[in-house]
């Protein structure tokens, strides 16, 4: 299973009535802040859902509330038919592991655990968490490190990596977790454009073998090309999705289009 | 002895060291126990001083304003010659443990305390994402980090706590110093005694502070955890503004 196929997912087209991630007017305060405002949004199994929209819309806290990194304020959120309606703090331990055990999550910042090799980065959680035994979290590991081409770092520090192998070794330690939905946030912002379109290459190979994602990015063009649907954050609400060319060629929103010229530089 | 003249001590003073060798003993004993006992004991304070329950939150904040607040010095009164008197008598060396014990765990509290806050945020983030307990991710990733950002500065005060174990001898701790002053009582050659004296807290902590300074250094090289949490090549994310 290589990464580095070239299937357009916009292809395999997910079936939209598999609903896998259900989120319900989730709103997130910080003190008098509201950083996400009523958003509600579902994700279908297979699906690609880009996340677009300028800095501070709230695309980094809604995709921290999916996985409850962030406690919502309130609104309910249901992943693989568990559901969680939030309503001050009754939120109970196993019940946000249980749900967050679904998702993988790859951050702009990398995140990698500077001390960890980076086949210990990827395989720590896989023994902590999965109770896997070390020799076969450290297989696994190295498994996920050649998926994302990067098997002659396994040994390697953090330090020792570039940024483009750090976050192909965040997305490697997300993946060796199995989830079923993965959440990238701005995942190659923090690097060169080239270097970023190594990023984009291994996303597109996953979006290419049907792994659920939700992308915030300010990448257009792999929005475009490899989201099934675009979604546009602003101030903390949806204000437009649709179809990628929709909403990139034709939004409806005055806001979305002031967006898309000021990114596009249209 | 010789006689004393205006500048003998300057050669005279290698005399002294035998006599005052098992003060440095104790002193190192006193170092260990404080250390060995205090530094522990400090961890255990600073993850009390972040728990979410406020009795235990709130016993450690004393524990460790009072221990960071007072003079070691009146520490050591206050449980040599203070506690007698409400009923609880320990002997000069007990008290200067309990008092240097609480002065080392005081002072590692709260640098272990900031070496924890200092590991960077995403570290937690990233293993919380994972699924990982609260417990892990301290024991695994936070703590780690930790450790090695508190490393150099435990060792500074490894060195002043030995320092400070020349305090005991007020209470009549006959440890280093407290021979020394004895010795220069008796002979009535002070500078000579204190000569010897100074010397021997030198061969200690001058090659102490060099390994402290090495470690140090090591430790905030290469493999420097803040080094490479921050060293990333960083491209802001464009900033789309006029909406």
């Amino acid at each position: 299973m290589s990464i580095h196929t070239e299937t357009s997912p916009t292809e395999t087209a997910p079936d939209v009535s598999n609903e896998f991630v259900r989120a319900e007017h989730l709103v997130k305060d910080f003190g008098q802040h509201r950083a996400v405002n009523d958003v509600s949004l579902s994700v279908a199994k297979g699906e690609v859902i880009a996340l677009i929209g300028p800095s501070g819309a709230g695309k980094s806290t809604l995709l921290r509330c999916l996985n409850l990194l962030e406690t919502p304020s309130s609104g309910s959120l249901q992943i693989a038919g568990e559901r969680i309606v939030f309503e001050g703090d009754n939120l109970k331990r196993p019940q946000v592991l249980r749900l967050r055990r679904h998702t993988g999550m790859v951050f702009q910042s990398f995140n990698l655990f500077p001390h960890l090799t980076a086949a210990k980065n990827v395989a720590l959680a896989q023994m902590r968490v999965l109770g896997r035994s070390k020799k076969e979290a450290m297989d696994r590991a190295l498994t996920q490190l050649d998926r994302v081409g990067l098997a002659s770092k396994a040994d390697a520090y953090p330090s020792q990596c570039s940024g483009g192998q750090q976050q192909r070794i965040g997305i490697a330690r997300a993946l060796a977790m199995d989830p079923d939905l993965m959440l990238f946030d701005e995942p190659t912002s923090g690097l060169d454009p080239e270097v970023g379109a190594e990023i984009l290459a291994v996303m597109r190979a996953l979006a290419g073998e049907g792994t659920t994602m939700i992308i915030a990015t300010h990448e257009m063009e792999f929005a475009r090309h490899v989201s099934h649907r675009v979604v546009v954050m602003v101030e903390g609400a949806i204000i437009e999705e649709g179809a990628p060319e929709q909403v990139m060629s034709a939004p409806t929103h005055e806001r979305t289009q002031k967006f898309l010229s000021a990114v596009l530089g249209r | 002895m010789s006689t004393v003249t205006p500048l003998s001590w300057l050669w005279e003073w290698p005399h002294w060291v035998p006599t005052l060798l098992p003060g440095l003993g104790v002193a190192l004993l006193l170092t260990v126990i404080s250390c060995g006992i205090g530094y522990p004991l400090g961890f255990l304070l600073a993850l009390m001083t972040e728990a979410r329950s406020k009795p235990l939150k709130w016993t450690a904040l004393v524990l460790v304003e009072v221990g960071r607040g007072i003079p070691i010095l009146v520490l050591l009164f206050v449980v040599y010659q203070g506690l007698p008197s409400v009923g609880i008598l320990f002997d000069a060396l007990p008290s200067a443990c309990i008092a240097f014990v609480w002065s080392a765990a005081a002072y590692s509290a709260e640098m272990i305390r900031v070496s924890i806050g200092t590991v960077p945020r995403g570290q937690s983030d990233a293993s919380y994402a994972l699924s990982m307990s609260r417990f892990d991710t301290y024991r695994y990733i936070v703590l780690p980090q930790a450790a090695r950002i508190s490393i150099p500065p435990l060792v500074s005060l490894t060195i002043t706590m030995f320092h400070a174990t020349s305090l005991a001898s007020v209470i009549t701790v006959s440890e280093l110093m407290h021979i020394a002053y004895q010795q220069g009582a008796i002979y009535f050659n002070y500078m000579t005694v204190f000569t010897a004296a100074a010397v021997i807290y030198l061969v200690i902590t001058v090659p102490a502070a060099i390994f402290a300074d090495r470690l140090s250094k090591r430790l905030g090289g290469v493999t420097s955890v803040r080094q490479t949490a921050f060293r990333r090549r960083r491209t802001p994310a464009p900033i789309v503004t006029g909406i």
